[in-house]
């Protein structure tokens, strides 16, 4: 312990380091969210604001999509992942990067994507009237919303899954083989338990960037409406502070319990891996 | 099997870009590609939005060197304090991935937003993404902290007589350039395509290109949408593209 | 039980045109302890793994069991025990666990699997530790977890890739001596690889000699050591003395004798315990390098010149 403190100089150098940082936490993150939370108190309160009808349908259609995406993601991801991880081909480096690439795309980019892909004017629509005679068009449905988040979590989650996997020994799978495991032997209980930290790790990470997810929404202005489209209407249109100040504190707080509780899971799998 | 899924999910994510890049060149969507090429949309797009695309890279490149002025040392700090404050600091500096950019930004207008013109002025939307990405900075400098054997490493330039300035400058930096340039690369991309903050941080009179964005999306037609899009992304891919291989070179 | 395993006309090219091995043909008796030794990247790992189905041969490569073909048969379906290089015991289950892997695999019921894991315990010398996790043992007890894991479900043919590679000198020792206890009453046909020929002649009771890709020579380690195909050969299984041409010859081929007709300026000597090795300068037309001979009792100081006398019939004849 000594030591390693040594070797980092002393401890004012540390802190000073470290101070700019925690100075514009502080003031910009911090002091903001405290004030926000203050307000939820003040005026209509919580209580009114987060149990309306209206706000618990948000809620529970933000948390129920966010979790449907997050396994999805994870489960695709985990096949995809391992299979870039252990196989070589030709132009596998290509398709790496434009796998991962839409992991740049804002949310209101990927909105207008499954627009174009299956709005009214859209790609699937298009084929479906050829085939059938009727356009097929989810994206303004709970369908295409779960199109666009699936579409923003699946890079994140394919680029996190497949270093674990890179990671993950090959000679435990040879050597599950060599005790007669069939493959989905080996996938159960080598790759997925070799995963498990990784696979909770990216789907923690997954649902709480679905619940905080704002551009897709707004672009797809979908019948389902989720919670920060609530706040934000809430806020411009209803300039109504104490309400979306409530609501944003009711959403902070779900994803944090979510996150704190994925992240006990992942520490139990990890110290038994 | 796995071989087939990963195809699908490569039509998946690649088919809508290609799709959308030629909808920003088609003459009319309605009528399809055969309706003829043209970059009119792109060019009207141009004089729409050219401030929104200034706006973002401007921010971007700010956004990055805030980050790496303020999350590299700070970084160091953490990785070599084996205390309990530091690891509370640590969960308390990553925070912000975890609350929802809409609640961030509210926070801010709520505290911020009367102080005289700082609503209207660009940095205000830099604080908050500073905020928002000096988390992934952060992570990806840690992890490289941590990874290589720099703690044996800086005791040897001690042993040389190296002081803490030039351990820092001649061994920590060029040891965890490769997390650097990974935390740099993220920074950037995620400071270009924030919107969630954004979009409540932003004013008529600063308005970024995801805004700008989402306008077009909104108000537009279809066609200049798509070119807006296509504009995006030949924006957004070359420097990712190249920050990428760089950083895989780098990193090995 | 055991098996007779045969290597036809195998070999294995990588698609960068590394050739790993070249066509070779190779049979291990039944119930026979065959060494592959070789130095680093010469073809032994890859000749382990295509007799475990963990690699395909080239076209034209078959692997036969006891005259079957199974060169399609992947290597879940070969029935071996495979110990790996650095054990690749699984993490997320305990000694038991990894121990009984092969047995719960197999659909073995529980009450026989468990009977057979504690038999396996006892004979690795294990007991008492079924219950602790794999990252909290040493590193032979590791070693001995996963011999136990590749024995447990009663292969016919044991393949081990430097199973003592991970292991300090003494230890290593120990374990061999135990291992070879252990394949004496098994009588598994068994095969591993080795870049240590101490290690390969102590436990082989046949040894395959390799470089770069090819098999230089199989036989008892008496024969390689004592009729060596080549110079290469016979260098990397002890040390040779060059007397002139193509003419060799061990080190206890050589004796201090005042009536010797061969001579030598002594340059060294190691002091080894038992006896004393030294290294002289030969003073023969011919010879190239130096000597080596071990002595017991006194040694003759550094500088001082020696006459020695050479066993005729020892004298290898070696081709480069
Ligand atoms: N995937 C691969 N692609 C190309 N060449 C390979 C590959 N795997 C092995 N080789 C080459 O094949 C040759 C034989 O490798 P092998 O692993 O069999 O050697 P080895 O005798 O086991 O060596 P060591 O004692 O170092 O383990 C080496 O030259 C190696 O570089
Ligand atoms: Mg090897």
């Amino acid at each position: 312990m000594a030591r390693r403190s040594e070797s980092a100089g002393p401890f004012l150098l540390r802190a000073a380091l470290l101070a700019p940082a925690l100075v514009l936490l502080l003031a910009f993150f911090l002091l903001p969210l405290a004030k926000l939370a203050m307000l939820g108190f003040e005026g209509q309160g919580y209580w009114a604001a987060i149990t309306a009808p209206r706000s618990l349908r948000a809620l529970r259609d933000t948390v129920l999509l966010s979790a449907a995406v997050s396994f999805s993601a994870v489960a695709l991801a985990a096949v995809v992942g391992h299979f870039l991880a252990r196989r070589r081909f030709p132009g596998r480096r290509l398709l790496v990067a434009m796998l991962t690439l839409p992991m740049a795309f804002p949310g209101v980019v990927v909105g207008f994507l499954v627009i174009l892909l299956a709005g009214r004017q859209g790609l699937v629509g298009s084929v479906t009237e050829a085939l059938f005679g009727e356009r097929l068009v989810f994206a303004y449905s709970f369908a295409g919303l779960f199109a666009g988040y699936l579409y923003f979590s699946l890079p994140r989650c394919i680029a996190t899954i497949m270093a674990a996997a890179e990671a993950l020994d090959p000679a435990l799978e040879e050597a599950a083989r060599s005790l007669g495991a069939r493959r989905w032997r080996v996938v159960r209980d080598v790759i997925l338990p070799g995963l498990a930290p990784a696979l909770v790790a990216s789907g923690a990470i997954c649902f709480a960037t679905a619940m905080g997810a704002l551009g897709t929404a707004f672009t797809l202005a979908t019948d389902t409406s989720v919670l920060p489209m609530l706040i934000y209407t809430e806020f411009t249109l209803a300039t109504n502070l104490g309400v979306a100040a409530s609501l944003s504190v009711l959403l902070g707080a779900t994803t944090w319990v979510v996150l704190a509780l994925a992240r006990g899971a992942s520490g139990s799998l990890a110290a038994n891996a | 099997m796995s071989a087939v899924l990963t195809a699908i999910v490569a039509l998946f994510l690649i088919g809508p870009v290609l799709l959308s890049a030629l909808a920003g060149v088609t003459a009319n969507w309605f009528l399809g590609a055969s309706a003829g090429l043209t970059l009119a949309w792109v060019v009207k797009v141009w004089d729409l939005y050219a401030h929104t695309i200034g706006l973002s890279l401007w921010l971007a490149l700010c956004c990055l060197v805030c980050t790496l002025l303020l999350g590299v040392p700070a970084a160091y700090a953490l990785a070599r304090t084996p205390s309990r404050l530091a690891r509370l600091l640590e969960e308390l500096l990553t925070l912000p991935v975890a609350v929802p950019g809409i609640a961030t930004a509210l926070g801010l207008i709520l505290v911020w937003g009367a102080v005289g013109d700082f609503r209207i002025h660009w940095t205000f939307l830099l604080i908050g993404h500073v905020l928002f990405t000096l988390p992934f900075m952060l992570r990806a400098v840690l992890a490289a902290l941590r990874g290589a054997e720099l703690e044996v490493l800086e005791e040897a330039a001690r042993a040389c007589g190296a002081n803490f300035r030039q351990r820092f400058l001649g061994v920590v930096l060029p040891n965890i350039r490769g997390g650097i340039l990974a935390g740099a690369l993220m920074v950037t991309a995620l400071s270009i395509g924030e919107f969630n903050m954004t979009l409540l941080l932003s004013t008529p009179h600063t308005m970024t290109l995801p805004v700008g964005l989402a306008d077009s999306y909104a108000s537009m037609r279809l066609e200049v949408g798509s070119a807006f899009t296509l504009v995006f992304l030949v924006l957004l891919v070359p420097p990712l593209v190249a920050m990428q291989a760089l950083s895989e070179r780098l990193g090995r | 039980m055991s098996l007779t395993a045969l290597l036809q006309n195998c070999a294995r090219s990588f698609p960068d045109g590394t050739r790993a091995l070249h066509p070779t043909t190779l049979e291990f008796a039944a119930g026979s302890v065959t060494a592959l030794l070789g130095p680093s990247g010469c073809g032994k790992t890859t000749t382990l793994r295509l007799l475990a189905g963990l690699a395909m041969p080239d076209a034209g490569g078959r692997v036969l069991f006891d005259g079957t073909d199974v060169t399609g048969l992947p290597v879940e379906q070969r029935g071996i025990g495979m110990v790996f290089q650095n054990y690749a015991l699984f993490p997320n289950r305990d000694v038991a666990g990894n121990i009984g892997y092969g047995l719960e695999v197999r659909g073995v019921p529980k009450a026989e699997r468990t009977a057979r894991v504690a038999e396996m315990l006892r004979l690795t010398r294990l007991e008492g530790l079924g219950h602790r996790r794999v990252d909290q043992l040493s590193g032979g007890q590791r070693q001995r977890v996963a011999l136990a894991r590749a024995l447990a479900p009663a292969p016919r043919l044991l393949l081990l890739d430097e199973p003592f590679g991970a292991l300090d000198a003494r230890l290593r020792e120990a374990l061999r001596a135990e291992l070879a206890a252990l394949l004496a009453t098994l009588r598994i046909t068994t095969i591993f690889v080795t870049h240590d020929q101490a290690e390969a002649m102590a436990l082989g009771d046949q040894v395959v000699v390799m470089q770069s890709g090819r098999v230089l020579q199989q036989g008892s380690p008496r024969a390689v050591y004592q009729q060596p195909a080549n110079r290469f050969v016979g260098q990397f299984v002890g040390t040779l003395n060059h007397l002139g041409g193509d003419r060799f010859c061990r080190p206890e081929a050589l004796r201090p004798d005042p009536a010797g007709t061969l001579g030598g300026v002594v340059l060294v000597s190691f002091f080894e315990g038992g006896h004393t090795r030294l290294h002289l300068r030969p003073e023969v037309p011919g010879a190239e390098g130096e000597w080596v001979l071990n002595l017991g009792g006194t040694v003759p100081a550094a500088g001082s010149r020696m006459t020695l006398a050479l066993d005729s019939a020892a004298v290898l004849h070696l081709p480069a």
